[in-house]
C-alpha cells in the first residue's frame, strides 16, 4: 500500500513538472526541448510495451511513424480533413498496418518478427517515396497546422500549445499502456515473454496475445506519428525520420531507459536528449554518441537507469527502516 | 478400456534416423497414477511432448476423454484439461511466485482477492508461502520443480503429467511432491508420472509402463515388473 501511495506521488510530481516547466519558462528552445523529449520518451516506452512486456521486435516503428504522419497530412491536403480527427486516422492506418504486419510475423520467433517489420517499414518508406503525384515524394508535403479549438491557437508559432497536445497524447497513451500492463492481460503478456512454450501449455494463445499487443502499439505509433507531422509543418519520407536510424533512437532509449518499465523511458528521454543538446555540435555522431551512452550506462545499470532508481530506493528504504 | 482418459495407440516419432518412439501404446484411467520409466533416451519426454502437442506425432493416435487429440496445437490441448510439468522446471522466472500462480488461475477465471488467497494457500501447501514475493528466478531447482507443479495443479487439469518430477530435488521436496500427486490422484486426476529411476516410484505409482529404447519393454504392476529379468537387464545393461 506504501510502496503505492509513493507510486502515485511520483507520478503525480513528474505530471507536474512536465506540464509546469515549459509554461513557467515560457521560452521556444525549452519548448522545443520538451517536445523532443515528450515524443522519444512515449515512442520508447511503445516501443517498450513490445520488447520489454512480449519480446516482440518492432525494428520499422519509423516507417509505422510515418505511415501515420502522411495519413493525416494526405486526409488533410487532399481531402481537406481536420488533423485533429487526422491524428485518430493516422493510428487507424497505422493499426490496419500493425495488424497485417502481425498475422504475417508473429507466428516466428525473435529476428524474423524483427526483419519483417523493418522490410514493411521500408515498403512503407519506398511507397511514400515514390507515389510522388500523391505524396510529392521527396519535395515534401506541407502539413496543414492544427485547427484552432477553444480559442487557442495550434499553429506552429504558439509551440506552447503544440507541446500541450503532445502533452494530452502522452498521458492517455502511458495511462492506456500502465493499464494493460497491469492487468490481466499484462500478466499474461509476462508469462509469455518469460516463457512462451511454459505459457502455451498452460492454455495461453500466445499468437492472439502478441497479436493484441502489437495491435494497440501500432495504432498509438500512428497517432504520434500524425502528430509529429503537424509539429515539424513538413514530410519527406527520408531514412533519418523514419528509417533505420530512427528506429535505432528509440530502441536506445528504451534500454537506457530500462526494459520491462515503461516509465524508464522518460529517464532515458531526458538523458539523451539532453546528451543531444548539450553535444549539438556534434550532430552528425550523434548515433554514435547514442551508443556510447548505451554501453556506459547498461555496464553501470544492467536493468536501464529505471533498474539504477529501484536499487537506489531499495537502499534508502533499508537505511531508513529501523532493522528487525 | 472405455473409461480409460488417456490412450495412446501405436504413436510413433523419429528425430531424423533416430527412432525415439517406436509403437508405443499404453492408457491410463481416471484417478490412476501410472509410472513411465525407463533409462535415459528411451523416450519418455518424447511421448509427454506428443501427448501435449509439442511434437507432431509421426503416426499412432493419442486419445483424450475419447477425443482424438493427435498433433492439435498445446493450446488447445492444455484447455482441454491437460496439464504438465517439464524435466528441467519452466516457471516464468521475472515474475514473482504469486504471479506465476495468478497467471495459472486466469485459465479457470479465478481473479483478484480470490486468486490471491488460492495462490497463497497453494504456495503455503509446498512451503513457498514465504517466498511468495520473490522472483521465480530466485528459487532453488528442488523449489522450481514443486512451483511448476502447483502452477499446473491449479489449472484443475483431468490429466497431469509430471516430467521426472523428483530428480534433484531434496528429499523433503520429494516426500512433499509425492504427497500433492496422491491427494491428485484421489480427487479423481489422472496422473502420469516419469522417472528414470526405479527406486523413487514405489511410494507413488502402482502401474507402470517401462520403456527401452523407444518402445514399451513391458506393463503392470510395480512389483511384477520388477522382478521382470527383462528389466533388470536393461537396467543393469545400462
Ligand atoms: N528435439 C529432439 N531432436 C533430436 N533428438 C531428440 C529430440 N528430443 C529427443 N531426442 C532424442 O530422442 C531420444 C529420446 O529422448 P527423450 O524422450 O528425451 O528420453 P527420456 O526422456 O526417456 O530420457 C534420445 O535419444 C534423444 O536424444
Ligand atoms: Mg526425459
Amino acid at each position: 500500500m506504501l510502496a503505492s501511495r509513493w507510486k502515485y506521488a511520483g507520478f503525480s510530481l513528474v505530471l507536474l513538472f512536465l506540464a509546469a516547466v515549459p509554461a513557467v519558462a515560457n521560452n521556444n528552445y525549452l519548448t522545443a526541448v520538451f517536445v523532443s523529449v515528450l515524443l522519444f520518451f512515449i515512442l520508447a516506452a511503445l516501443f517498450d510495451f513490445m520488447l520489454g512486456y512480449l519480446n516482440i521486435f518492432n525494428f520499422g516503428i519509423g516507417g509505422f511513424m510515418a505511415l501515420g504522419a502522411y495519413t493525416s497530412a494526405l486526409l488533410a491536403y487532399h481531402y481537406g480533413i481536420s488533423p485533429w480527427f487526422g491524428l485518430l486516422a493516422g493510428g487507424c492506418a497505422t493499426l490496419l498496418l500493425g495488424l497485417f504486419a502481425g498475422i504475417i510475423t508473429l507466428r516466428l520467433r525473435g529476428i524474423y518478427v524483427g526483419l519483417t517489420t523493418l522490410f514493411l517499414a521500408e515498403f512503407v518508406l519506398f511507397a511514400l517515396s515514390n507515389l510522388r503525384e500523391y505524396t510529392r515524394g521527396a519535395a515534401g508535403l506541407q502539413v496543414s497546422s492544427l485547427p484552432d479549438l477553444f480559442g487557442i491557437s495550434f499553429s506552429r508559432s504558439n509551440p506552447l500549445a503544440l507541446y500541450y497536445v503532445l502533452f494530452v497524447i502522452c498521458v492517455v497513451i502511458y495511462v492506456t499502456l500502465h493499464c494493460v500492463v497491469n492487468s490481466r492481460i499484462g500478466l499474461v503478456f509476462k508469462a509469455i515473454r518469460d516463457d512462451q512454450l511454459g505459457a502455451s501449455v498452460l492454455g495461453f494463445n500466445v499468437v492472439r496475445y502478441k497479436l493484441l499487443n502489437f495491435t494497440i502499439a501500432s495504432f498509438f505509433i500512428g497517432v504520434v506519428g500524425a502528430f509529429y507531422g503537424n509539429y515539424i509543418g513538413i514530410l519527406v519520407p527520408t531514412p533519418q525520420e523514419f528509417g533505420v536510424a530512427r528506429t535505432t533512437e528509440i530502441l536506445t532509449i528504451a534500454y537506457v531507459g530500462g526494459r520491462g518499465t515503461l516509465w524508464g523511458s522518460l529517464l532515458g528521454a531526458f538523458a539523451l536528449i539532453g546528451l543531444q543538446e548539450v553535444f549539438s555540435v556534434v550532430d552528425q555522431w550523434r548515433l554514435v554518441l547514442y551508443g556510447a551512452f548505451l554501453v556506459f550506462v547498461l555496464m553501470v545499470f544492467p536493468r536501464g537507469l529505471a533498474g539504477g532508481c529501484k536499487q537506489l530506493a531499495a537502499w534508502i528504504t533499508r537505511q531508513v527502516q529501523p532493522r528487525r | 478400456m472405455v473409461d480409460s482418459v488417456l490412450r495412446v495407440d501405436g504413436i510413433q516419432k523419429s528425430f531424423g534416423g533416430l527412432r525415439a518412439v517406436n509403437d508405443v501404446s499404453f492408457s491410463a484411467s481416471r484417478g490412476e497414477l501410472l509410472g513411465l520409466i525407463g533409462p535415459n533416451g528411451a523416450g519418455k519426454t518424447t511421448i509427454f511432448n506428443m501427448v501435449s502437442g509439442i511434437y507432431r506425432t509421426d503416426s499412432g493416435q493419442i486419445f483424450f476423454d475419447g477425443t482424438d487429440i493427435t498433433n492439435r496445437h498445446p493450446t488447445r490441448i492444455a484447455r482441454w484439461g491437460i496439464a504438465r510439468t517439464f524435466q528441467v522446471p519452466r516457471t516464468f522466472n521475472n515474475m514473482t511466485l504469486e504471479e506465476n500462480i495468478r497467471v495459472a488461475l486466469l485459465q479457470v477465471n479465478i481473479v483478484d482477492a480470490e486468486a490471491t488467497r488460492q495462490a497463497c494457500a497453494v504456495l503455503d501447501e509446498v512451503g513457498l508461502y514465504a517466498k511468495r514475493h520473490q522472483n521465480a528466478s530466485e528459487l532453488s531447482g528442488g523449489e522450481r520443480q514443486l512451483l511448476q507443479f502447483v502452477r499446473a495443479a491449479v489449472t484443475r487439469p483431468r490429466l497431469m503429467m509430471l516430467d521426472e518430477p523428483f530428480a534433484g530435488s531434496s528429499p523433503g521436496a520429494i516426500d512433499c511432491m509425492v504427497e500433492r500427486t496422491v491427494a491428485l490422484s484421489r480427487s479423481g486426476v489422472t496422473c502420469l508420472v516419469i522417472s528414470h529411476d526405479i527406486v523413487s516410484l514405489p511410494r507413488v505409482c502402482e502401474r507402470v509402463v517401462v520403456l527401452l529404447d523407444g518402445a514399451v519393454l513391458t506393463q503392470g504392476k510395480l512389483e511384477d515388473v520388477r522382478e521382470d529379468p527383462k528389466v533388470i537387464e536393461a537396467y543393469l545393461g545400462e
